[in-house]
């Protein structure tokens, strides 16, 4: 069976937005290669990925959501290029197709998140 | 009197302020001030080891991470007088080249060419010209890549530390970078063609651009400090003509020298290095009948255009005629002192002073980032072109556009950590 890889954003000094990253580190599932970034140009590296794990605000349990789903921002400075910026931008040049993101709620509770995570990526369907 | 805010005109979080006051159709004020939240960086570092510092000081930005190290060892190592090798010093240069590379082309393509094509960002504007975008994320990527394999990360790099580097890139991953420099020479080459080729806005102001010049090739990590009004000064010397004032309208201050604002960054560099590009750079340069210097801050954008090819090349030489090995850390002999820097980060000189007790704890830090030093100056330059604006009659509006493709042509990077840009308009 051939690995998919699950990229994993996030600051691991900022707490409410580390989780992803503890995450890949600690989750192992069969068929399942975790890669930690923690820059959202490091996707720019990646093309042959399956899902993106972060996490997410707004939302109240771990979801699956695609790109369509992200609000865009207008970029002013270097600092406002986020996940979503790169995403969309690489979809639009067709370098990826639709990418299926595993949305984290902020300070979810870890074990919790890590069991429907694993649920998720084990659908048959996906 | 009708008062007009904007807020948001960016869709961003507001974390600088514009506010302009016209009265009759004249501008009466204009303000341009940082309101983020003062970051205390230069207290943090206080008491703390010289060995920790460049691992603090970096996190001050993501997207300049490589100067805020590069300064924060040099100003350490000047204080301890420690020479590091001939070696540290080339795999620190290629490390800024990699940030240099991947922030001005993240700049120029998905900052600047959308509002000169048209778009409202680079994600409507990549459908229509593919090729640009593609070559663009080559770019920011082999920029990523050397960052990477000399650094061991592409953000806050870790191989760097005072007195030399833990590792170094192996023969495998300088002829990767080098096979891959040498296919992103012609992309680099059209980045020039291509922004030598949009129509600019004439603002000019004469204003003093200061910028390292290390006589024989582009500024980086060396140089003396110099400008176009005769400037010629030690980088141990740059507390002696600059000032920073405080505004009530900002948090970020002001930098100033005898009272008045200068310009660093790309314009800068290229117009008082001028002379050190190759040939074929100045030659596109001049088809396109750009001159440097020149007092258009929208040229800019071509200064940043012919430092990616000029930067690009310089990797490649550098990769063609080192190896590198792994070497003893210079030794560290701690004493009571103080060491001053100064290097430049893609927007311009950035300068790391620290003042380290017997025990090597610093006992005083000052940290002058580019975007602080040209507050004061983008100010005037908006300040101008509204003024010019107003005299055509142009519609608020589009003044505001145009407002924005200034203030990005400076490239700003908010005391390295926040976004831009919330517009006050009062019209009376």
């Amino acid at each position: 069976m051939k690995t998919k890889k699950v990229l994993c954003f996030g600051n691991p000094f900022i707490p409410i937005d580390s989780l992803a990253i503890e995450i890949g580190k600690e989750l192992k599932l069969k068929g399942f290669e975790f890669v930690i970034c923690v820059s959202p140009q490091e996707i720019i590296q990646h093309t042959n990925f399956s899902f993106i794990l972060d996490v997410c605000e707004n939302i109240k349990k771990v979801s699956l959501i695609g790109i369509k789903d992200l609000k865009a921002n207008t970029l002013f400075t270097l600092h406002d290029f986020d996940l979503n910026f790169f995403l969309q931008l690489m979809k639009s040049i067709g370098r990826i197709d639709e990418v299926k993101i595993i949305a984290i709620p902020i300070n979810y509770d870890k074990q919790k998140a890590k069991e429907e995570i694993a649920k998720i990526l084990q659908r048959k369907n996906l | 009197m009708a008062k007009i805010t904007l807020n948001h005109i960016t869709k961003v979080e507001g974390h600088a302020n514009l506010s302009v006051e016209i009265k009759n159709n004249k501008l009466v004020r204009c303000e341009l001030g940082s309101i983020e939240g003062t970051r205390f960086f230069e207290g943090i570092v206080v008491g703390r080891r010289y060995d920790e510092i460049k691992e603090i000081t970096s996190r001050i930005c993501g997207i300049c991470s490589v100067s805020h190290s590069m300064t924060s060892l040099k100003a350490t190592e000047k204080a301890f007088d420690v020479k590091v090798t001939k070696q540290t010093e080339i795999l620190r240069e290629l490390m800024s080249i990699g940030e240099r590379i991947r922030s001005h082309a993240t700049h120029l393509y998905f900052l600047v060419l959308p509002d000169y094509l048209g778009f409202e960002s680079a994600i409507p504007m990549a459908k229509q010209y593919q090729k640009e975008v593609f070559r663009a994320l080559d770019l920011v990527k082999i920029g990523n890549e050397i960052v990477l394999k000399t650094g061991g990360r592409q953000m806050h790099p870790i191989s760097c530390v005072v007195g030399g580097f833990t590792s170094v890139p192996s023969k495998e991953d300088c002829d990767y970078l080098l096979s891959e420099l040498k296919k992103s020479r012609k992309k680099a080459f059209d980045t020039l063609e291509l922004f030598c080729k949009l129509k600019y806005p004439k603002v000019e102001l004469d204003m003093e651009q200061i910028s390292l010049k290390p006589e024989t090739s582009q500024p980086m990590l060396k140089g003396a400090i110099v400008s176009n009004k005769g400037l010629n000064v030690s980088e141990n010397k740059y507390s002696d003509f600059i000032d920073e004032k405080i505004e009530s309208y900002s948090t970020a201050k002001f930098a100033v020298k005898n009272g008045k604002s200068y310009l660093l960054g790309a314009l800068s560099r290229v117009g008082n290095n001028f002379e050190c590009f190759a040939v074929d750079i100045k030659k596109v340069i001049s088809k396109y009948k750009f001159i440097f210097p020149s007092k258009n801050i929208f040229n800019q954008n071509v200064a940043q255009a012919a430092e990616l090819v000029y930067w690009l090349d310089e990797a490649i030489s550098i990769l063609e005629n080192n190896e590198f090995e792994l070497q003893k850390l210079v030794f560290v002999s701690v004493k009571a002192g103080t060491g001053r820097a100064a290097t430049e980060a893609p927007r311009g000189i950035l300068f790391h002073e620290y003042s380290f007790d017997d025990s090597g704890n610093v006992t005083h830090c000052n940290i002058m980032t580019p975007t602080c030093q040209n507050l004061r100056g983008m100010e005037e330059y908006v300040h101008a072109f509204i003024e010019l604006l107003l005299k055509k009659k142009v519609k608020k509006k589009e003044i505001i556009l145009e407002i924005e493709k200034l203030i990005r042509a400076y490239d700003p990077c908010f005391s390295c950590s926040t976004h831009f840009l919330q517009v006050d308009w009062l019209q009376k």
